[in-house]
């Protein structure tokens, strides 16, 4: 059997152990074990396991993933979701669809501060729904809304996405970050305006709420700015180089705790439950990075990634349509599959041919930008149909709303999110004019 | 895709092995605290006077390591690992069962590999007086601690495989 040939009975391998319920790190993980022995033999593979378990995950640059989602876990603990959405609300609520535009708002603020989407969705989920019903918000559109605003998390740097983005293909996490934030303040805008069309056409799905008058307005941003204070500096800092992004999110899970505490919002018991929901979200990504790290091990041993690059390359398709086909790839095996897996499994594939496509940019620029493609077609794998982890998420929250109409909901924002794709592919400058101002 | 659910029970047993693994997670998230204090006071250091704690990447590194291996346990315990059961919804529920305890069991089989494995690279490392680049910190001991949180985790995989076929879920 050719190399290739054992690289691809490896992946479908691992298909079917993943289609028979098999945890998708364990199934990268029993797959590539497999495959890794057949390549080299069963003594190196055992030499392999003595320090790879330790070594992977004792990596200065991955410990950035449990700080940020500890970070995130501290915010939401503290009740700054909550805190975020009254004062967007207060700001735009008497607007029609007002509310909608609130959670919007409040997302992308809490977006910066929380680098996953499952945990935006979840927190917003339990801190809004309660108050679209009181307002008598149709029910699919409002948890439709709160499931795309969920990928906010990702989308606002930080984001755990783009840190394995960064990992896997040994890019800058600061330079990504950066790029992210345009098209990121771009979604927060395109969902807005979206809700306003849906509002123009189906007044009674979101409607206005009382007008409050501006002191009270002004008094709700008091539980606010200390956090986004906290955001705005952990950003900016690792933009401005001022620290690394693992000082940067070390440094704002002590700011957190100090907040917390000087706010009277964190006692012990917030503080264990955000150690225990960082422990079970930290466990499951490490879990697939381990899968993955040993699953791509074994692809780089077949060189499948390089014969698909030089593959793609000898074919001599134009360029974008390469990148362009890749993309509608990830939205296809996006609606069936788990986004982060999705990313470290293609990614030793893609990204080489990627890279190796003359767009007319710099290696270092295509790197960024396809980045935040990546990033912006995990987005709608999270909330598109059939399979959008956030619709579930939310599905498991507002329990007497069928999924099907929060897909309804979903759907308006999706093609929303498909036009976003397309003016960042062909404008690549809005993803990297942030990341060239800063150098 | 995946839901958090207790599979522990009342039992002794069950809450014991609930119990240390719970305090394991907590455990490593104030490991990762203690590390993000450090660290922070690390820059801040460094910004008033230029010099920040020397080595501080690596106290960071062998948290992380310490840290993930404290909170896998808890990850299978509550069943956090993602999967797909997208082709298996309509399969009958006992057929579903089996199939997770038997992947309960491939997974303890590695951690029990990943613990056998990481000991002997510790003894290695112990021998041969491996330390970190800067402090000086002997790693081996750090790969012993992990190894031994692994043959945790492998006991928790046994515990819910055992666990899943016994109680109709």
């Amino acid at each position: 059997m050719s190399n290739a040939m054992v690289a691809v009975t490896g992946f479908a391998g691992m298909l079917v152990l993943l289609g028979l319920r098999m945890p998708i790190g364990l199934a990268m993980l029993a797959a590539g074990a497999v495959g890794y022995i057949h390549f080299t033999s069963l003594a190196v593979f055992m030499n392999y396991m003595k320090t790879t378990p330790y070594h992977l995950f004792a990596n200065y640059t991955l410990s950035v993933i449990p700080l940020f989602i500890l970070m995130g876990a501290l915010a939401e603990k503290s009740g700054l979701s909550t805190a975020l959405f009254r004062a967007a609300a207060a700001f735009v609520g008497h607007w029609r669809g007002g509310l909608g535009m609130a959670l919007i708002g409040a997302c992308t603020g809490f977006g910066a501060i929380c680098g996953s989407s499952v945990a935006t969705t979840a927190t917003f989920g339990r801190a809004t729904l309660p108050e679209f019903k009181r307002f008598n918000y149709d029910s699919g559109f409002a948890t439709g809304m709160i499931a795309v605003g969920g990928t906010l998390g990702i989308l606002i740097p930080p984001s755990v996405i783009l840190v394995i983005y960064a990992i896997t293909t040994e890019q800058n996490i600061a330079k990504l970050f950066m790029a992210a934030l345009i098209p990121g303040i771009l979604a927060a805008v395109f969902y807005c305006i979206v809700i306003a069309i849906v509002v123009r056409f189906r007044p009674e799905a979101g409607p206005a709420l009382p007008r409050v008058p501006w002191g009270e307005r002004l008094k709700s941003l008091i539980g606010v700015w200390p956090v986004m204070l906290i955001a705005v500096t952990v950003v900016g800092g690792i933009y401005g180089g001022v620290f690394t992004p693992t000082e940067g999110a070390a440094v704002g899970c002590m700011a957190m705790l100090v907040v917390g505490f000087a706010q009277r919002t964190l006692g012990w018991q917030e503080i264990k439950l955000s150690l225990i929901q960082t422990a079970e979200t930290s466990a499951m990504i490490f879990a697939i990075l381990l899968g993955a790290e040993v699953f791509n091990g074994f692809l780089a041993l077949s060189q499948l990634p390089e014969m698909a690059a030089q593959w793609v390359t000898s074919l001599g398709l134009p360029a974008y349509g390469v990148v362009v086909a890749l993309l509608v790839f990830y939205i296809v095996l996006g609606g069936v599959m788990d986004e982060l897996a999705m990313i470290l499994l293609t990614l030793p594939i893609f990204f080489p041919i990627v890279t190796a496509l003359n767009l007319g940019m710099s290696a270092d620029d295509v790197a960024i930008w396809f980045g935040i493609l990546v990033l912006i077609v995990v987005a709608i794998g999270l909330t598109a149909p059939p399979i959008g982890l956030n619709v579930f998420v939310i599905s498991s929250i507002a329990k007497d709303v069928p999924i099907t109409s929060t897909y309804r909901g979903v759907i308006p924002f999706v093609l929303a999110d498909i036009v976003r794709l397309g003016l960042v592919v062909a404008f690549p400058g809005l993803a990297l004019w942030l990341v060239r101002m800063f150098n | 895709m995946t839901e958090p659910s207790e599979i522990a029970g009342p039992e002794p047993v069950s809450g014991t092995i609930d119990a240390i693994a719970r305090g394991l997670a907590i455990l490593g998230g104030a490991v990762m605290l203690c590390a993000s204090a450090m660290v922070t006071l690390s820059v801040i250091l460094r910004w008033l006077r230029n010099d920040g704690i020397q080595g501080d990447f690596e106290m960071m590194q062998i948290a992380t390591a310490v840290g993930v291996f404290c909170f896998l346990p808890l990850c299978q315990l509550r069943r956090g690992n993602v999967f797909v059961d997208t082709f298996t919804q309509r399969a009958p529920e006992a057929f579903n069962r089996w199939i997770d305890a038997l992947w309960d069991l491939v997974f303890g089989g590695f951690a029990g590999l990943i613990a056998w494995r990481l000991s002997l690279g510790a003894m290695d490392a112990i021998q041969s007086r491996t330390t970190s680049m800067v402090l000086g910190i002997p790693v081996g001991w750090a790969i012993a601690l992990t190894a031994a949180l692994a043959g945790f985790l492998c006991v928790v995989c046994l515990f819910t495989a055992i666990k899943r076929v016994q109680v109709p879920a």
